[in-house]
């Protein structure tokens, strides 16, 4: 099990000297501009954006490659169903029918439906680096502290925070499992039958859950030792105060979701803009 | 089977903390893997884990207890808290918010019905199983 968790990464650029609630402010505007719509110019926008974003911040193309594969594996999947189950969906949403041709009666290909599946495709792509640029930029410690300046109860914060800081715990414990039964003689390797392995993994489950119940206690008692959740409100070590540059990339990120309001309630008035 | 583990959690510790665990569990999950969290079923996981938290109330897994009675409260309570999420709350959010083809979103909502409760009933009553056994019962001790 080697997954690079949070492969956050300590630079000194732009976008990571960024305060962490800027950065989650604008993820979270940027993402809901392109949720709300289907309009391709606002998703051309925020991938443009985001693609400078990228190279301010330097991310690397294999850090994210893994991700790309997934993503790619999930879009697949989801065009192929959404064609074979509504073939014609596109003039459902834009009110047209330009058949391209046919196979039969059932499978047909238009135009409006294959601009829509193209669409969609655009929007997963200019959704995806939002997000991935928050994780790789945002110091895991002040992910929480941002979530509760935005509101978010600070308990539901500890406990994210929480989560954070013991996963590579919890992974470093089921390796050690997991070599323990392997020295034990147990074959976990590609060579056992897969029906064998998966029975074996689950096994290895239950030590880990009960290691970490022993965690569960042993924090939460110190926690409650030292008067945690006595008051209502906490101030957060890793916060840091907004800067002008902070008010700029708010402002810049609320615009983008302003403009994709205002072109689906008054410009185009519709979710499914259509050029043609 | 994160859904499994999220259920067992909240057999032992309520709904709020289950619904918070699957919750957290699925965003920081879709940040992983897919770079941007998908809301609807976000918010989905959080009600299947809310759901299946009210398992707490109907067990007495601290006790270890473990019988008929349990298993037969995790498991209905998981189908009705798999079924509310998936079948109901992530085709409608997804229509709602993200405007998917209706036939498509229900289709993935049956069939994830089907693994996430299955995956989670069976893992759940793994767990439990193994749990209470670590547990002493109450009353298991006899005057002599």
């Amino acid at each position: 099990m080697k997954i690079k968790m949070f492969s956050y990464s300590q630079l000194d650029t732009f976008i990571h000297r960024l305060s962490g609630l800027t950065k989650l402010i604008s993820f979270l505007f940027l993402s809901f501009a392109v949720m709300l719509t289907y309009d391709y110019r606002i998703m051309l926008l925020t991938l443009v954006i985001s693609m400078i974003a990228f190279k301010v911040a330097k991310i690397q193309l294999k850090q994210i490659k893994i991700v790309l594969l997934y993503v790619l594996f999930f879009l697949v999947m989801n065009i192929v169903l959404t064609y074979v189950l509504e073939p014609d969906f596109g003039t459902e949403v834009y009110g047209t029918r330009t058949i391209l041709f046919q196979f039969n009666s059932y499978f047909i290909v238009t135009k409006e439906t294959m601009f829509y599946l193209a669409v969609k495709t655009l929007k997963y792509f200019s959704m995806i680096p939002l997000g991935l640029i928050f994780i790789f930029t945002t110091n895991p410690s002040e992910f929480a502290s941002s979530l509760n300046h935005i509101g978010v109860p600070y308990k539901v914060c500890t406990t994210l925070s929480l989560t954070l800081r013991y996963f590579p715990d919890i992974i470093r414990d089921y390796t050690n499992i997991s070599l323990a039964q392997q020295a034990r003689g147990i074959e976990l390797s590609k060579k056992e039958k897969f029906s064998k392995r998966f029975v074996m993994t689950v096994k290895m489950v239950i030590p880990l859950i009960f290691s970490t119940l022993d965690r569960v206690e042993v924090i939460s008692n110190a926690m409650s030792l030292r008067g945690y959740g006595k008051l209502k409100k906490r101030s957060w070590y890793s916060y840091r105060k907004l800067q002008a540059s902070d008010y700029c990339v708010c402002l810049l990120s609320l615009a983008v979701l302003v403009l994709s309001m205002v072109m689906r309630f008054y410009v185009t008035k519709t979710m499914f803009y259509y050029p043609f | 089977m994160a859904y499994g583990v999220s259920a067992f959690f909240g057999c032992l510790f309520g709904p709020v903390a289950s619904c918070l665990i699957a919750a957290i569990g699925h965003t920081l999950n879709d940040f992983i893997f897919y770079g941007s969290p998908w809301w609807s079923w976000v918010v989905a996981s959080a009600v299947s884990g809310l759901v299946a938290g009210f398992a707490y109330y109907y067990t007495k897994l601290d006790e270890g207890e473990f019988n008929k009675k349990t298993i037969l409260a995790i498991i209905v309570i998981n189908v009705i808290g798999n079924a509310i999420a998936w079948v109901l709350v992530a085709p409608c959010l997804d229509i709602v918010i993200y405007a998917e083809p209706v036939k498509k979103v229900f289709l993935q909502g049956l069939m994830s019905f089907a693994a996430d409760g299955i995956s989670s009933i069976v893992v759940c009553l793994l767990l439990t199983a193994a749990y209470s056994k670590t547990r002493t019962k109450t009353g298991s001790l006899d005057q002599e």
